[in-house]
C-alpha cells in the first residue's frame, strides 16, 4: 500500500497534467454543446461524448513510460532493486496507481460532460455513462499493458518505444492485413462481417486508432461485447508483463534490450510489419513497391539493432532471422487467399441454416432507421426464407467466383443490400453482407413472421425519442402534436412506419417518356413534408425521416393548418413584388430569388391526381447569362399571378399548392424567407394553373 | 555473515565476477579493492540483491539474498550514482525510502541533515555533487539497516565531510553492530576506514584479510653490516622483498617483530632499523609473493 501511494505521488506530474488538459478540452467542447448558440437536439454516439478520450487513451504510454523509467537509468534500477520491496509489488504498484490516474480522469471528464448535459438538457443515454467509463479504461489499460511489456523488455526509452508499438500493433495489424486481404477478395463479407478476431474493432485500443480512418465505425465502436472481448487480451498482457518483469534481469538499464535475442526478435518483428505491407493489394516482390518496402524492412532491421545492442557481429549473427520475417510475411500473403476462399465458399443449404437475422440495410453506415433497429432483433426460421436466402448468398458467392458475369444485366432498381447474419445448425454462425435482387420478394418472406409484422407497424415511443423535427418556425408542442397525430393515425390505418419496408413497385413513373426523369407520387402517395426523430433504443441510436402522405389525412390536414399559422398574410402580394423586382432592369446583379412550388392533387391525363413540383431560381447574373432566364422569369411571374388570387386552405383534398420563396436584395444585404404556406388555387385559375403546370412539365 | 562462494556474474561474454568466494564477517567495516572494472560495483549488486547471481551463491547467513525482502530489509545500498526523484528534494526522498523502509528512521535524518549542514526542503538538483553524496549517506544511514553497501562513496567528498561521514559509519559498526561494506580503487581511502579488506582482481578476490593483521604480519627492515655480506645473512627470515642502496638493505618480513630483530642482532650489525609499513606496500608485497603484477602509480591505485 506505501509502494502504491508513493508510486501514485510519482506519477502525479504526468497525471494531474493530463487531467486538467482533458478536463478543459471537455469543459469547452462540451460547453459549446451544452451551451453554444446550436446545441443538439438528441445524444451524441458514446465516443462523441467526452472525445478527448479517444486521445487520453494512448497517454497511458506516459504513464507506463514514466512509472517503469527507472529501469532505464542504472542508478534508479539499483536503488530501486535494492530496496526491500518485491518486483511483484513495484510491478503492482505502477500498474494500479496508472489504473488510479487514468481511470479517475476518465470517470471525472464523463462526470463532467454529463453534469453540463444534465445543466444544459442536452439529451444522452444513461447507458452510455459506464459503458464509456469502463470501454475507455479498458483500451487505456491495454495501451498501458503493451507498454509495460515493452519497459519489462527494454533497457533504454527507445527500445521500450519500439517494444510498445510490437507489441500493441503488430498482432492487430497482422490482423488487419488479413481481414482487409478477406474482405479485398470476397466481396460479400465487409468489416463487421468478419468473426471476433479479424474484427478491426473487437479490441478496443487499437479500434481507437481504425476509427480514424473509417469514421464508418464509429458508432461500433463503444460495445460492450468489444469492451468484454478486449478484457482477455488485457488480461493475458498483463500477466505477461508481470512475468517479464519479474524475470528481468536488471542490469538491462541502459542497455537496449538487455539480452540480444529480445533485440534480433523485436528487429525480426519490426521488419516482418514492414514486409507485411507487400501483401495490401499483392504487391510484386520484383516491383518499385516491393523493393522498397523490403528495403524498409531491411533498413528498420538494422537499425533498431544497431541502437538496441550496439553490435554489428549481433546484426551480422542475427541475419537469418530477416529471412525468417520474410517468410513469415509471405506466409500471411499465402494464408489470406486460403482463408477468403474458405469464407467464401461458406455457403450452408437450406437444412443446414438454423436461423436467419437482417441486421439492416443500412447496418454498414453506422446509422440505424428504428424500424430496422426492431427487425434486426428478429430470427427467421421459415423454410421459403432458409431457401432464399441460401439460394441468394449461393448466387453471390458464384458471382464473385464468376467475375465474367454481368451485372449489369442482372441490375434491378428494387436490389437492395442486407448485412445477414446465418446461425447454422452445427452451432456457428456467419456474417454476410449480401445483395438482394428484389425488396419486394424479401419483404413478403420476411412479412410471415409476426414479429416483423409488429415490427414494421411500431413507432418509437415518446420516451425513447430525443429530437423531434418538422419544421423550424414550429413549436415543440405543434411539432408533437402533428407526430402524435401521425402515429395514431397510421395505427389504426395499420400503415407501415418505414418506407423501406413497403412495396416498392407502387412508385409509378407518370410520364411515358422515358428520358424525363421527373418522379410524380400520385393519389394517397402524394406527400406534404415530414417528420424528423432522433432517439435511442437501448444503447442503439436511431434516426428516422418520416414521410407524411395523404394516406394519413388528418394528419396532413393538422400538418397544413400549423404551417398557415405561421405565415405571413401579405406573402402572396410580396411574392408578386418580389418577382417583379428581379425581373426589372433595375435589379442588380447578385439580386436573386428562389420559388419553390409543389401542387398537389393536378388533375392528370389517366384521372389520376399527382403532385407536381416546381422549382425556379433566378438572379441578376443569369438572367445575363443564362438563355433560358426569359422563360423563368415568365413563369415566375404567371405563377405569382395566379398564387396573388390564391387563399390558405388546410383542405387536403382538393387542388392545393405548397409555397415556398426566398428572396436576396443585394442593396441592402436582406434575405427574406417567408415561412411556407399551403394554398388553394381560386376556380377561375384552375385551368389557367393547369395549362401553366403542362407547359412548366412538357420545358423541364 | 555475508558468503559470496564460486559468485559468477556475466555481462554478454565478460565475467564481472569470476567463481568469487568470500566472507564478511558482521559488525566490520568491509573494504573492497580493486582496479576499474575488477568487479567491485557487481559484487556489491550483487550482495544488495539488485543482480541476480549466474552461477554460484551469496547468501546472509546461509540465505540466499536476491528477491528475499526480509533480508533486504535489512540492507541499504548506496550506488556510485545516487538517483533522486525528479524535482525532489531530501524530505520528498526520505518519504520516498520510508515507503520501502518500515523502520525509515525521520528522527535521525532530521538529525544527521542538520550535522551535515543540509537544507531537507531544498530542490537535490540544487545540491552539488558532493552534497547529494552526503543526501544519499543520510537517507542510507536513515533506513536503521544491518548492512550498509557503500560503492565509492567518498568521492566528490571534501575532507571534512569524509572524516563526518566515517564517524558516522564507525558509530554505526560500534553503537549498532552494523556492518559496512565500502569499494574503493583507492587503498589509501580505506586504510584508516576498514577492519577487513579484499582485494578483488579481474572478478575474483585475490587476497582478504583483516587489516591489523595485515599490518602487524608484516614489517621492514633497514639492516646494514660490516663488510661485504650477501642474503644467507637473512636466513631464517621469510622475507618478502629485499633491496640494497650500498651497504643497506631494506627488507620486508613477514612473522615476529621481535623474533626477527633479534635474529639479525645476533649478527651484529651496524645498522638495525624497524621502519613503518603502509597498507599499500603491505598490498604489493604480498600481492608480488602471490605472483600478480602489480603497479603503484597515482597514489597507490592498483591497476
Amino acid at each position: 500500500m506505501k509502494m502504491y501511494k508513493e508510486t501514485f505521488k510519482r506519477l502525479s506530474p504526468i497525471g494531474i497534467a493530463l487531467a486538467v488538459a482533458t478536463l478543459i478540452y471537455t469543459i469547452i467542447t462540451g460547453g459549446q454543446d451544452c451551451f453554444g448558440e446550436y446545441t443538439r437536439g438528441y445524444s451524441t454516439t458514446a465516443i462523441g461524448m467526452t472525445p478527448v478520450l479517444v486521445y487520453y487513451v494512448f497517454t497511458a504510454i506516459v504513464f507506463g513510460m514514466y512509472g517503469f523509467s527507472f529501469l532505464f537509468q542504472r542508478s534508479a534500477s539499483d536503488l530501486f532493486h535494492s530496496l526491500p520491496v518485491k518486483r511483484t509489488d513495484i510491478y503492482l504498484s505502477t500498474t494500479l496507481a496508472t489504473a488510479t490516474w487514468m481511470g479517475g480522469t476518465i470517470l471525472l471528464n464523463v462526470l463532467v460532460m454529463l453534469g453540463m448535459q444534465l445543466v444544459g438538457g442536452i439529451p444522452f443515454v444513461p447507458a452510455y455513462v459506464p459503458l464509456t467509463i469502463l470501454f475507455y479504461f479498458v483500451a487505456a489499460m491495454l495501451v498501458y499493458a503493451a507498454t509495460a511489456i515493452g519497459c519489462a523488455l527494454s533497457g533504454t526509452f527507445l527500445t521500450a518505444l519500439a517494444s510498445t508499438g510490437v507489441v500493441l500493433f503488430l498482432p492487430r495489424f497482422v490482423q488487419f492485413i488479413i481481414a482487409r486481404g478477406v474482405v479485398a477478395k470476397t466481396s460479400i463479407i465487409g468489416w463487421l462481417d468478419l468473426g471476433t478476431f479479424l474484427n478491426p474493432m473487437s479490441n478496443v485500443a487499437t479500434s481507437l486508432v481504425v476509427a480514424q480512418s473509417r469514421g464508418v465505425y464509429i458508432p461500433f465502436m463503444v460495445n460492450l461485447s468489444y469492451t468484454l472481448y478486449s478484457l482477455i487480451p488485457l488480461a493475458l498482457e498483463l500477466c505477461l508483463a508481470a512475468w517479464l518483469f519479474l524475470r528481468r534481469p536488471s542490469e538491462t538499464a541502459e542497455h537496449g534490450t538487455g539480452r540480444n535475442i529480445w533485440a534480433a526478435i523485436t528487429a525480426c518483428l519490426l521488419a516482418f510489419a514492414a514486409m507485411l505491407m507487400i501483401t495490401v493489394d499483392n504487391k510484386p516482390l520484383i516491383s518499385m513497391y516491393g523493393g522498397a518496402l523490403v528495403a524498409i524492412a531491411f533498413l528498420v532491421f538494422v537499425v533498431y539493432q544497431v541502437i538496441a545492442s550496439r553490435s554489428v557481429k549481433q546484426i551480422l549473427f542475427s541475419l537469418p532471422l530477416f529471412l525468417v520475417s520474410g517468410a513469415l510475411a509471405f506466409g500471411i500473403s499465402l494464408s489470406i487467399g486460403g482463408i477468403s476462399n474458405s469464407m467464401l465458399n461458406t455457403t450452408p443449404k437450406p437444412d443446414e441454416i438454423s436461423s436467419v437475422t437482417f441486421r439492416g440495410h443500412d447496418y454498414r453506415y453506422g446509422k440505424t432507421e428504428y424500424t430496422t433497429l426492431l427487425v434486426s432483433k428478429i430470427a427467421y426460421t421459415s423454410e421459403s426464407m432458409k431457401k432464399y436466402v441460401s439460394d441468394t448468398l449461393s448466387d453471390a458467392v458464384d458471382r464473385v467466383n464468376n467475375p465474367n458475369r454481368s451485372s449489369y444485366d442482372e441490375y434491378s432498381q428494387y436490389q437492395v443490400i442486407e448485412s445477414i447474419t446465418l446461425k447454422l445448425t452445427n452451432g456457428l454462425s456467419i456474417d454476410r453482407t449480401i445483395i438482394f435482387k428484389n425488396i419486394d420478394t424479401l419483404n413478403e418472406l420476411r412479412s410471415e413472421s409476426d414479429d416483423y409484422q409488429t415490427a414494421i407497424h411500431a413507432f418509437p415511443q415518446n420516451s425513447e425519442i430525443q429530437s423531434l423535427s418538422v419544421d423550424s418556425t414550429f413549436t415543440k408542442a405543434e411539432s408533437q402534436a402533428i407526430w402524435d397525430s401521425l402515429v395514431s393515425e397510421s395505427q389504426s390505418l395499420g400503415l407501415i412506419s418505414n418506407d423501406y419496408y413497403r412495396k416498392q413497385t407502387t412508385i409509378q413513373n407518370l410520364n411515358n417518356d422515358q428520358y424525363n426523369y421527373m418522379r410524380y407520387s400520385i393519389g394517397n402517395e402524394q406527400t406534404l413534408s415530414g417528420i424528423s426523430t432522433d432517439g435511442f433504443v437501448s444503447q442503439q441510436r436511431f434516426a428516422d425521416y418520416h414521410n407524411l402522405r395523404f394516406e394519413t389525412p388528418k394528419t396532413v390536414k393538422l400538418m397544413m393548418e400549423t404551417f398557415n399559422k405561421h405565415m405571413k398574410a401579405d406573402t402572396t402580394a410580396r411574392l408578386k413584388e418580389a418577382v417583379k423586382h428581379i425581373a426589372s432592369p433595375l435589379a442588380l446583379e447578385n439580386d436573386s430569388m428562389n420559388l419553390s412550388l409543389t401542387f398537389y392533387n393536378v388533375p392528370w391525363t389517366d384521372g389520376e391526381h399527382v403532385e407536381i413540383p416546381v422549382n425556379l431560381y433566378i438572379s441578376g447574373y443569369s438572367k445575363q447569362s443564362d438563355t433560358y432566364a426569359d422563360q423563368y422569369i415568365s413563369f415566375m411571374q404567371r405563377f405569382a399571378d395566379i398564387l396573388s388570387r390564391a387563399k390558405p386552405t388546410s383542405d387536403p383534398s382538393k387542388l392545393f399548392v405548397w409555397l415556398n420563396w426566398t428572396e436576396y436584395d443585394s442593396t441592402n444585404g436582406d434575405s427574406s424567407n417567408d415561412p411556407q404556406c399551403f394554398l388553394s388555387i381560386d376556380p377561375t385559375d384552375e385551368q389557367a394553373l393547369s395549362d401553366l403546370i403542362n407547359e412548366y412539365t412538357s420545358l423541364y | 555473515m555475508i558468503t559470496a562462494k564460486n559468485l559468477t556474474k556475466k555481462f554478454s561474454d565478460v565475467a564481472a565476477l569470476d567463481q568469487l568466494n568470500c566472507h564478511i564477517p558482521d559488525g566490520c567495516v568491509y573494504g573492497l579493492v580493486g582496479a576499474n572494472g575488477a568487479g567491485k560495483s557487481t559484487f556489491l549488486r550483487l550482495a544488495s540483491g539488485v543482480y541476480r547471481p549466474d552461477s554460484g551463491s551469496i547468501t546472509l547467513d546461509g540465505v540466499n539474498i536476491f528477491e528475499n525482502i526480509n533480508i533486504k530489509k535489512r540492507f541499504a545500498f548506496l550506488p556510485d550514482e545516487f538517483w533522486m526523484l525528479p524535482q525532489s528534494s531530501m524530505c520528498r526522498m526520505a518519504k520516498f525510502y520510508a515507503s520501502a523502509y518500515e523502520h525509515f528512521d525521520f528522527n535521525r535524518f532530521n538529525t544527521l541533515s542538520k550535522e551535515f549542514g543540509l537544507k531537507t526542503d531544498k530542490p537535490l538538483s540544487t545540491f552539488s555533487k558532493g552534497m547529494r553524496r552526503q543526501a544519499a549517506t543520510i537517507l542510507a544511514l536513515s533506513t536503521g539497516a544491518d548492512y550498509y553497501f557503500f560503492d565509492e562513496t567518498f568521492d566528490g567528498l571534501d575532507p571534512v565531510m569524509r572524516n563526518l561521514v566515517k564517524q558516522k559509519l564507525y558509530a554505526e559498526v560500534f553503537d549498532r553492530g552494523a556492518t559496512v561494506i565500502i569499494t574503493s580503487h583507492s587503498l589509501r581511502e580505506l586504510e584508516d576506514t576498514c577492519d577487513q579488506l579484499a582485494l578483488l582482481y579481474k572478478g575474483g578476490v585475490v587476497l582478504e584479510s583483516d587489516v591489523g593483521d595485515l599490518k602487524t604480519t608484516l614489517f621492514k627492515l633497514q639492516v646494514a653490516f660490516a663488510g661485504e655480506y650477501d642474503k644467507s645473512v637473512f636466513d631464517g627470515l621469510d622475507v618478502l622483498n629485499v633491496s640494497r642502496q650500498g651497504s643497506v638493505s631494506t627488507l620486508v618480513v613477514r612473522g615476529d617483530k621481535e623474533k626477527s630483530r633479534a635474529l639479525l642482532n645476533a649478527k651484529a650489525p651496524l645498522l638495525l632499523e624497524t621502519l613503518p609499513v603502509t597498507l599499500e606496500e603491505v598490498f604489493i608485497y604480498e600481492m608480488e609473493a602471490l605472483g600478480y603484477a602489480f603497479d603503484t602509480a597515482e597514489g597507490g591505485t592498483i591497476k
